[in-house]
């Protein structure tokens, strides 16, 4: 009896325990939420500014102070961003964003976004994709780039000369198997692939016994002085978990210290049917008769607070077919648009737009992906960081004015396409 | 014969617009976007601008009267207006209004006081240009002014 009656109260205990760890948990990420939003607001328009700052002319002490300010608040905003991320795979809400993609464009845009850096530290970086590697596959592609631009970075950041080499293809069974990580079984399936990306840098290397550590929250590498370490130690911990979520394994060898690292990881990644290949497959200059496009019927919104360019823009997307409301401001842009609209253009030339602030609160407002209109900034500046900044406001992409009747008609079919166009410069 | 020879009229006119440099690529645009549907958008976008160009240099105008001057406002409106005279296509326009930012950005009231009457003196040739132009488009008549040579 007295035995019953103690597993009972234990039952009791511990139901109760859960209950409060659940409840602990969901006020956590309440707050996280709430706190997430007030905080990204201000820092998207302290970076906007601080870029738009960059721009004009200073002197070299105030440069100095303006990129300190930047780099500083692209940290905040890395930060928040991560711990909001992290918070929300650890309590399973987070869902993986599945679409059709692009794969091999993807690691063009890794390297696109990275040289820059290494070349300042004059390492070279390449990749390779294999042959057979399909170019198009079905999956998370945001995540899977920021998982590969985390593996690449921290290469960049660990290597005071030498070169990096990504190298991509699919995995075959043998390598699919990590010995320390009994745990991991992969299952190949039909329509369905292992992307397997191996990262490889002759930078500082780690010593054999720091590597399990690397995927923990906040782990910081000991063994270097960390005057450049503006990491969150995040990067590798939602890295491990985004890839979990892919049906992945991620690891790391290094022959020690000074001898240089590589990081392997394995993801899942769908195959995309030959049929709905076709489908996706609009010729762009198909059109004979302009009034019957792919486009027609296509429900538009435009921002601009120009009336001569808003009207041009209206003019040009009319004449593809589509179905264009425009509004003048972004408190307007906010009453109107709806799910309906498949794409929101906004032009973000004005200083101190309100363009970026417009993306933030659509990408709150609806939440999940598929059901919100695109958002595409229009800009007349050729500058990287407007691409940066817009990258980070949420947009799905970029496009430079003056924008032409083909290039519109491009930019659209690729658009509904693959859901991102980013202007290559 | 008579159409033809205001054909060629038409063809001329435009044809010396953009040689002269008063107009760029952009004029083209919008003559792409000319269909059935809005036969006379050019003419339509044309218009919008120079009411909307209109009030701005009224009000750089009146900004360019205070002392000292709010060189962040005259950028301002002058970055509209240059980007409305970019959707147009208005060349020489757009040229007087990135030198009049310059002189904005480094403060130069002397400079900017300067460039805007030449701002003014290009909006205004333009229009009268644009004026002539459009007259004779529409003695053409709307089944005439599909075909231009590009």
């Amino acid at each position: 009896m007295r035995a019953r009656d103690q597993l009972m109260e234990q039952n009791a205990a511990l139901d109760l325990a859960r209950r409060e760890a659940e409840t602990a948990i969901r006020a956590r990420n309440d707050f996280l939420a709430v706190m997430n939003h007030e905080m990204r607001t201000p820092m998207h328009a302290i970076i906007a500014l601080s870029s738009l700052l960059q721009e004009t002319d200073l002197t070299p002490e105030q440069r100095l102070m303006v990129e300190t300010i930047l780099k500083s608040s692209n940290l905040l905003a890395t930060l928040i961003n991560d711990v909001l991320d992290l918070s929300r795979l650890e309590d399973g809400s987070l869902e993986l964003d599945l679409g059709t993609f692009n794969l091999h464009a993807v690691f063009r845009q890794v390297v696109n976004l990275i040289k820059p850096i290494a070349a300042v530290k004059k390492l070279l970086l390449s990749s390779s994709l294999a042959p057979d590697l399909p170019e198009y596959a079905v999956g998370d592609e945001k995540r899977l780039m920021q998982i590969i631009l985390n593996v690449v970075g921290n290469a960049v950041k660990f290597s005071k000369q030498g070169s990096i080499s990504i190298t991509a293809c699919i995995a075959k069974s043998e390598s699919l198997r990590d010995a320390r990580a009994p745990d991991f079984f992969p299952v190949p399936s039909d329509g369905h692939f292992y992307l397997r990306v191996q990262v490889k840098d002759l930078g500082s290397g780690i010593s054999p016994q720091d590597i399990p550590k690397l995927f923990n929250k906040f782990a910081q590498s000991h063994s270097l002085t960390n005057k450049n370490s503006d990491g969150t130690g995040l990067g590798l911990a939602i890295c491990k978990r985004f890839i979990n979520l892919m049906k992945g394994h991620i690891w790391i060898e290094s022959d020690g210290l000074g001898k240089g690292c590589t990081a392997i990881f394995v993801v899942k990644l769908g195959v995309v049917e030959r049929s709905n290949e076709s489908e996706h497959r609009f010729a762009p200059k198909m059109l004979a008769n302009p009034g019957q496009t792919i486009f027609s019927g296509l429900k538009i919104l435009v921002m601009d607070d120009n009336g001569v360019s808003r009207t041009v823009t209206k003019g040009l997307l009319v004449h593809l077919g589509c179905d264009v409301t425009v509004v003048s401001s972004g408190e307007e842009c906010l009453r109107v648009v709806s799910q309906e609209h498949r794409v929101l253009f906004m032009d973000v030339c004005m200083p101190g737009t309100d363009g970026y602030e417009v993306a933030i609160r659509i990408r709150e407002r609806f939440a999940k992906r598929h059901e919100r209109p695109l958002l595409v900034a229009l800009s007349a500046n050729t500058e990287r960081m407007t691409k940066d900044i817009c990258l980070r406001a949420g947009m799905d992409g970029v496009i430079l004015k003056p924008v032409s009747l083909e290039k519109m008609r491009s930019v659209l079919s690729e658009l509904l396409e693959r859901r991102v166009f980013f202007e290559v410069q | 014969m008579e159409s033809n020879h205001l054909q060629r009229q038409i063809a001329y006119t435009r044809k010396s617009l953009f040689d002269q440099g008063f107009l760029d690529e952009q004029f083209i645009q919008l003559e792409d976007l000319e269909d059935d549907a809005n036969p006379n958008f050019v003419e339509e976008v044309v218009t919008l601008f120079y009411r909307d160009s209109t009030r701005l240099i009224l009000n750089i105008e009146q900004a360019l009267e205070k002392s000292p001057l709010d060189f962040t406002k005259l950028d301002n409106y002058m970055h509209q207006f240059k980007g409305s005279s970019s959707s147009i296509g208005a060349r020489k326009v757009k040229i007087e209004c990135t030198q009049f930012r310059e002189y904005c950005k480094a403060g130069n009231a002397e400079g900017c006081t300067r460039t805007f009457q030449q701002v003014k003196k290009e909006h205004a040739a333009l229009r009268k240009k644009l004026e002539a132009y459009f007259q004779l488009v529409r003695q053409a008549g709307p089944a005439e002014t599909a075909s231009h040579s590009k």
